[in-house]
């Protein structure tokens, strides 16, 4: 039976409504008719003194919840935008991130933060960004970019029912509408591991969200120009599967890292020290990165089309990487990754 | 530590003695980090609550027994109203594994989870919209009990200020707002931070009860923990109590801004002066709080046995605690959420 990402993500919710009667949702427009991008319609009439819609005050707003779960509820704060994010890094990175350890172990403030990535139709430099590597790089924090939807449903919860500190869900925009096939693949561990996607001999690739995806339509077309890759599907940023990593790259030898975001600084840097600092001669070649081009995000799709890395950009460097930079081999056309999700029909 | 166990758990039927006990606690307190702080065991950035005392005691013998507490980075007077905990106090102080958060948190951070104190924080304003999370948390679980989260005046210039206040009166949540208003931020004055008319006209702009109190004794600083109540379990609404005081020391330090010490201290030294220095000097809290038991028809040797056990149990709880083992790396780290 196949299932969208946001099916998923409506599912979760509800588990979660469900299965904790403290469960709280909190943020602007959660009471709203599209109700987070269809992921919790009609839920404020089923639980109308917990579905909170808030005034504008993101800030305050994830202290609140930060007040609640000290309190015994759990409060799940929604941001259709992860860009807003930024204004409750305050309270997430000052106090909820430290909570545990600032006072001795005395307190614990489950919680979850779910933000939206945007991506696509002129979203810009202030409506499309991927800041997972800020959030990770915090001591405290838990971040995750699940790609589909048996990791959303495990996840999530996971983040309700068993961990006791604040997590951080970064949704893909893009992914929203897409329909998935259920498959074997399992995460190592709902929020502190990652994802053996598919198994190959040339070539690791690491990648996150919906970096993954690309990753895997690359896959096939190399497979039939003959290049064998590996994918991790990373999922928990801020706890991915070390030892996984580091046997599939000791096995190929070779690692790319696509990720949603910049390069310097981030996942493909994190992945890069990982492998460095366990023995960097497991490498036979120098490792890529590849993110988003190192500018804010442009406005004009033409700009756009060029600013992500996509399918294209994946096979020809993994073709590089292993036969050759002058590998001649054919490339699938370069497409707009946007236009191409908005309308596949199949089910991944 | 007998005496201390009993000072915790003691509930003397007169709220005065309580009231008394609490004050000269936190007097005698910080009167042994003045004394000790340059030995550098306390190795840890002190906002000294010297002449908050009677505020902070008065609203939390009111709200104690209901209550969830929030404060902010001048935790001194807080902790130790809330625990009444002297030992713990200065084990956390000297960053000790005893301490009252396992000598983590240091002066800044100092709670007890136990005694409903659930957080001190050392960004101005950051507790503010958490005192309403855990009321909303609260008419979730049906628990009748109070949120009371103290700040200082600068506090109000910050954005979540208005934003947890808007929001408090919106969904018609009980919350005391306690201002403690020395009006400095630092060595700032107010009239230089503040654009508005006045915080009683700010916070009734949002539908919030107001109450006044300046520079009260303890004494009468219940009083006005009793009329927030009072106004709090009638309304439904958040109430704003506002309470001046005199800041006898420097921002941050053990100094006035007076003596030799100041000469190198944080701030600029000249902005109080000193005549209103030595007036305030006349009227410290503890002074003020024997006064008043004194002329209420208390017996002078006894009130004055009072504060001497007190600073005994401080003495002995400063002396236990520096014996005790430090806090451990290993430890601490197992206390962050995963590694």
């Amino acid at each position: 039976m196949s299932k969208t990402y946001k099916a998923a993500l409506a599912e979760a919710m509800q588990e979660a409504m469900d299965t904790n009667p403290n469960a709280i949702i909190l943020g602007q427009g959660v009471t709203d008719y599209k109700g987070i991008f269809d992921t919790m319609i009609g839920f404020v009439d089923k639980y109308p003194d917990r579905i909170i819609e808030t005034p504008l005050a993101e800030d305050s707003v994830a202290g609140i919840c930060i007040g609640a779960a000290l309190n015994g509820g759990y409060p799940i704060n929604t941001h259709i935008r992860a860009d807003f994010g930024l204004l409750i890094f305050n309270q997430l990175i000052n106090l909820a991130a430290k909570y545990k350890y600032m006072f001795g172990g005395l307190f614990e403030v489950p919680s979850m933060y779910r933000m939206v990535i945007g991506r696509s139709w002129g979203q810009g430099a202030q409506h499309s960004q991927s800041l997972q590597s800020l959030m990770a790089h915090i001591p405290g924090l838990v971040v995750i970019m699940p790609a589909d939807p048996k990791s959303i449903l495990e996840s999530y919860r996971y983040a309700v029912q068993e961990h006791k500190g604040p997590v951080v869900m970064l949704e893909h925009r893009l992914l929203y509408e897409l329909s998935y096939e259920e498959d074997a693949t399992e995460l190592s561990h709902p929020l502190f591991g990652s994802k053996l996607e598919r198994e190959g001999t040339d070539l690791t690739i690491i990648a996150t969200s919906v970096m993954v995806l690309e990753a895997k339509r690359a896959a096939d077309h190399l497979a039939e120009i003959g290049v064998s890759v590996e994918i991790i599907n990373l999922h928990s940023i801020s706890h991915p599967d070390k030892e996984m990593i580091l046997k599939s790259v000791e096995k190929t030898g070779k690692m790319l890292i696509a990720d949603t975001s910049w390069a310097a600084y981030g996942v493909a840097a994190e992945m890069n020290r990982i492998v460095n600092e366990y023995n960097p001669s497991i490498l036979k070649a120098p490792t890529h990165s590849m993110g988003m081009v190192n500018t804010p995000c442009p406005t004009a799709k033409v700009l756009e089309d060029m600013y992500y890395p996509d399918v294209h950009d994946i096979v020809d460097v993994c073709a590089g990487m292993v036969i050759g930079k002058n590998h001649a081999m054919a490339l699938p056309k370069k497409e707009s990754m946007t236009d191409f999700y908005k309308h596949f029909k199949g089910p991944f | 530590m007998e005496d201390i166990e009993k000072i915790k758990g003691e509930h003397s039927d007169s709220v005065l003695e309580r009231l008394l006990e609490s004050v000269a606690m936190i007097t005698s307190s910080e009167a042994l980090i003045v004394q000790h702080y340059n030995e550098d065991q306390m190795k840890t950035p002190m906002h000294m609550s010297v002449g908050d005392e009677s505020c902070v005691v008065g609203v939390v013998e009111c709200f104690k027994n209901d209550s969830y507490f929030f404060g902010y980075y001048r935790t001194h007077s807080l902790y130790l109203a809330v625990a009444r905990d002297p030992y713990k106090f200065f084990a956390e102080l000297l960053g000790k594994k005893t301490g009252s958060n396992g000598g983590i948190a240091g002066s800044m951070h100092m709670s007890s989870l136990t005694d409903g104190l659930l957080n001190t924080s050392a960004i101005v304003g950051s507790t503010i919209p958490l005192s309403l999370g855990a009321a909303l948390a609260n008419r979730i679980l049906k628990e009748k009990r109070y949120s009371v989260v103290f700040f200082g005046d600068g506090a109000i210039e910050e954005g979540v200020f208005h934003e947890t206040l808007n929001m408090a009166s919106l969904f018609k949540l009980p919350i005391l707002f306690v201002c403690l208003d020395n009006g400095l931020a630092v060595d700032l004055e107010a009239a230089a931070r503040q654009g508005f008319k006045s915080i009683k006209s700010l916070v009734e702009a949002y539908h919030c009860d107001y109450v006044f109190s300046d520079n009260p004794s303890v004494s009468e600083a219940y009083a006005a923990g009793v009329e927030a109540k009072r106004l709090l379990s009638g309304s439904g609404k958040p109430v704003f109590l506002h309470m001046t005081y005199y800041r006898y020391l420097q921002h941050i330090g053990i100094t006035d801004d007076f003596s030799e010490a100041s000469a190198s201290a944080f701030e600029k030294r000249d902005y109080r002066s000193l005549e209103l220095h030595k007036d305030y000097l006349k009227k410290r809290p503890l002074d003020v709080a024997v006064t008043e038991m004194i002329s209420g028809g208390w017996q002078k040797s006894g009130v004055k046995k009072i504060v001497e056990k007190i600073e005994d149990i401080t003495l002995k709880a400063y002396s236990k605690a520096l014996g005790d083992q430090k806090s451990s790396y290993g430890e601490a780290k197992g206390k962050v959420y995963f590694d």
